[in-house]
């Protein structure tokens, strides 16, 4: 009994850096509507920050509470500049722009961290005249960590203040209920929306400074936040402070006693498998409950959604079909025109992910259904191949048969979840979705070969050499481009496209737009699962890489780059993406800052995709209706 | 003759208002029948109860003798009860066309096929509906790029796509010029007569209501203020003194709304 109340307030304790974070992000959603990947970064900053300052000024408590006052203005500071430099210019943007956006912020971040703190973790130390332990129940319990338990419900308690009994906070509020009545009042928002950015940055900063004396701050605290980040503020209602205090604490208290019972077992798993998995399933299981959190509110039609540009089907014209024709005569006679091996492994490359994109883009631009994990999918597939490759010893050709069942399987499951919310929710649950997936491939080490994978999974003889090998790729992306592409004309297209336009008429005329789009979930899943099987025959071997955060967004990425209007822009985003990476990655180590400042560039200039800005120019050229 | 639709003891509350308050009432096979009330009366309210898109408290509603309160739309209208929205809600990334060919491969059951081309099922069908609405020469047009009069005419079309034994109007006018109004109640009283269709709808246009309503239903507050032919609801002193706020019942052949 002793050891639940020390486990109870262990937890609690780590509940406290988690709400600081998920409330700088859930007051920047709540406000400005943007879902920011970045959130995290800025987390990582302010460790790294605090850490230097600490070092410099440390020595006395004095000189260590200024070293994390400046390091969280710091941060904040650097938030405000976020805003002002990318995000003001993206309000008007597709919201997924401004995702996108934050996360081309995500990969400068890692790189200039990198570049300046360098590889190695960073620890840090604990606060002086807090470093000391009472004896609680026996137990031996942390100063710090009572410290931080006080801390939560203190800053809880004057954010409320903040935006309940001040000036400020009700302007904030009113811009966050009506922005255009804020405006025609007369007030400006511009400095409103940057006050706010810098505030949730400012909080995310001291999430990461707190933290740093129990931990270090090293590369990968970003992305290791920012997924129980969102599950945070999604299971506490996005925008609601307090929502996301209460939801910290639930997720906390589950993991801690996860960790503490690591041992027992139920049904064969252990505790300490299930703790990565633990927080996903709780906000799998409060989303169905309520879908819009615990303290959240159901969503404005058109407000809080994340509205999707409608792909419109254009019969393609002459000229069209004979660009298409040749691009895949070229394709079809690249390895005969005697490119090398590099350029045809980049080939292939690009018809896998081509395949991946247009699979995303067929949930998306057609059934408005949006998926920040698609690479869930892509992963299940990888690994159904490579088990079936590895574990039941099938020839490749019957791996890869495998590949579209194991991602069919797990789409089924999820979409079944995921097709009952809507918007932002929706979204975050086919993350959390795919961070299960993830967790799982992590941790059943027996099976998956855990962090480092599975190994020597390679093509049969006929196919080992790059030009077969490429002939096998393209024969298969090909065709599932193909039917892709017939499925969005067909009936089941159209009804998707139905239950996106306009989900009461569709349900007017008899259209079960929920059954609809869980069918369209199911298929999306299924081709990024073939996607999948082949990428690991290409690579050779899997790791749980392949279905982290950052290969969902790159899926994203090629589809709005390549424009979601069109059933051939993901295809054009999914190779110039690829192709960019891979010139990128050759040619620098600080590869992921080049392609972070161009996706931020890219945001910014082609609003609307590669794609879509291609239509604008041809509108521009004389003869042409636009 | 047994009534097409037929309506017992309907109740829905939001909170302490009662915007549909124990309504009660028949609509009869080839009838056109209107539902008229002051804004707020719960009209709307009382049509996304009938047709499933609200779940009601309390109360059944009967359809060609069968219960269907508590059937989603989808359901409701696969048994031949149809709707139009007060704001026209169409396909807006599809053709005229295609929104037309998308009830029509509903009405078929062929929702999830995966291989035929959309845009080539029902076409003749889409455009011969199309013709009889005077659409044909948007037919090819992007609904985006529609007349609201247009739109609304397309949503009529949609809704007669699959045959409906009764369909539900929610005022199929609102928002356009007085004389498309008529030519529009012109086609709808045409097209009812023709099929031998029965229809309820609401309207704000008096003109409109009693011009060509067979039976007239009076909601206020949620609540059956009359029920009769247009004399009988004209001459309900209830009527003039809360709906028409006088005693003179403005049939006006201009069609001036009725506020």
């Amino acid at each position: 009994m002793d050891s639940l109340i020390i486990q109870l307030l262990t937890g609690l304790a780590s509940a406290s850096s988690l709400f600081l974070v998920a409330s700088g992000l859930t007051i920047i959603f709540g406000v400005t509507r943007v879902v920011n990947f970045a959130h995290g970064s800025l987390y990582m900053l302010g460790a790294y920050i605090a850490v230097s300052l600490v070092a410099l000024w440390g020595g006395q408590a004095g000189g260590f509470w200024l070293a994390v006052l400046v390091a969280v203005l710091a941060v904040g500071l650097i938030g405000g500049l976020l805003e002002i430099t990318i995000l003001r210019r993206l309000y008007r943007s597709p919201e997924l722009f401004q995702l996108l956006a934050t996360f081309g912020v995500v990969l400068i971040v890692q790189d200039v961290t990198l570049a300046i703190w360098g590889p190695q973790d960073r620890f840090g130390v604990r606060p002086p005249g807090l470093d000391g332990a009472y004896l609680l129940l026996g137990h031996r319990f942390p100063v710090y960590d009572l410290f931080l338990i006080l801390l939560a419900p203190l800053v809880l308690l004057v954010l409320w203040t903040l935006f309940n009994r001040t000036r400020w906070g009700a302007l904030v509020r009113a811009a966050t209920e009506d922005p255009e009545m804020l405006a025609s009042l007369g007030v400006n928002q511009r400095w409103i929306l940057t006050a706010v950015f810098a505030l949730g940055s400012l909080l995310a900063g001291l999430g990461g400074a707190l933290e740093l004396p129990k931990g270090s701050a090293n590369l990968s605290m970003d992305m290791q936040i920012i997924a129980s980040v969102f599950v945070v503020v999604v299971v506490g209602g996005m925008g609601s402070i307090l929502g996301a205090y209460l939801a910290a604490v639930l997720v906390s208290l589950i993991r801690t006693l996860a960790v503490a019972n690591a041992e027992l077992s139920v049904l064969g798993i252990t505790m300490w498998q299930l703790e990565l998995v633990s927080i996903f399933i709780v906000m799998a299981v409060v989303l169905v409950v309520r879908p819009w959190g615990l303290l959240g509110r159901p969503e404005r039609l058109h407000k809080g959604g994340l509205p999707v540009e409608a792909t419109v089907l254009r019969r393609p014209g002459l000229w069209l079909k004979a660009v298409m024709a040749l691009g895949i005569l070229i394709l079809c006679l690249l390895p005969i025109l005697g490119a090398g091996n590099y350029s045809l492994y980049l080939f292939t490359e690009m018809a896998v992910f081509a395949l991946f994109a247009a699979s995303l883009q067929f949930l998306m631009g057609l059934g408005g259904v949006i998926s920040f994990g698609h690479a869930a999918y892509f992963g299940l597939g990888a690994y159904g191949a490579a088990l079936a490759f590895k574990a039941l010893a099938l020839p490749m050709e019957l791996a890869l048969l495998a590949a579209p069942f194991l991602a069919a399987a797990g789409a089924l499951f999820f979409g079944w979840f995921c097709v009952r919310l809507s918007g932002v929710y929706l979204a975050m649950l086919t993350l959390a979705f795919a961070q299960i997936t993830w967790s799982i491939a992590f941790q059943w080490e027996g099976l998956t070969g855990g962090d480092n994978g599975l190994l020597g999974v390679w093509p049969s003889e006929w196919a080992a050499d790059s030009a077969s090998f490429y002939y096998l790729v393209l024969a298969i992306c090909l065709a599932c481009l193909f039917l892709l592409r017939r499925f969005a004309y067909a009936p089941f297209g159209y009804a998707l496209r139905a239950g996106r336009d306009s989900p009461l008429g569709a349900e007017a005329i008899g259209i079960d737009v929920r059954l609809q789009r869980w069918l369209a979930f199911t298929l999306a899943g299924v081709f990024a699962g073939v996607a999948g099987g082949l990428f690991v025959f290409m690579k050779g071997s899997i790791s749980p890489d392949a279905m982290a955060i950052p290969q969902s967004v790159d899926a994203l990425a090629m589809v709005l780059l390549g424009g979601v209007q069109s059933l051939t822009g993901p295809i054009l985003g999914a190779a110039i993406f690829t192709g960019l990476k891979a010139e990128l990655v050759s040619l620098t180590n600080y590869w992921r800052l080049l392609l972070g400042l161009l996706i931020v560039g890219l945001c910014i200039l082609f609003p609307r995709g590669l794609a879509g800005a291609g239509r604008e120019m041809a509108a521009w050229l004389p003869g042409r209706r636009p | 003759m047994n009534p097409v639709l037929e309506v017992k003891g309907l109740n829905k509350a939001y909170g302490g208002v009662h915007a549909v308050q124990d309504v009660s009432f028949n609509v009869s096979q080839g009838e056109l029948r209107a539902l008229i009330g002051p804004n707020g009366a719960g009209k709307t309210t009382c049509f996304n109860l009938l047709n499933g898109q609200l779940q009601a408290d309390s109360g059944q509603v009967f359809f060609q003798g069968r219960e269907i309160t508590g059937l989603p739309p989808r359901k409701v209208w696969r048994l031949g009860l149809g709707r139009t929205f007060q704001i026209a809600a169409p396909f807006a990334s599809m053709r005229v066309v295609e929104n037309l060919q998308m009830a029509l491969i509903s009405h078929h059951g062929r929702l999830r096929q995966l291989w035929p081309r959309a845009d080539r099922l029902y076409r003749d069908q889409a455009l011969s509906l199309l013709t009889q609405l005077g659409l044909e020469e948007v037919a090819e047009c992007t609904c985006g790029t529609l007349a609201y009069g247009d739109l609304k005419r397309l949503e009529l079309a949609v809704a007669l796509a699959h045959d409906p034994v009764l369909l539900l109007m929610d005022e199929p006018t609102a928002g356009m010029a007085p004389e498309e109004r008529e030519g529009l109640m012109e086609q709808v009283v045409r097209l009812v007569r023709e099929r031998g269709m029965s229809v309820l709808f609401t309207e704000h246009d008096m003109s409109v209501v009693f011009g060509n309503a067979d039976r007239i239903l009076v909601l206020d507050q949620g609540q059956v203020l009359a029920d009769g032919t247009a004399r009988q609801v004209q001459d309900h002193s209830a009527v003039q003194q809360v709906y028409l706020g006088s005693l003179e019942v403005p049939i006006d052949p201009d069609g001036q709304e009725e506020s």
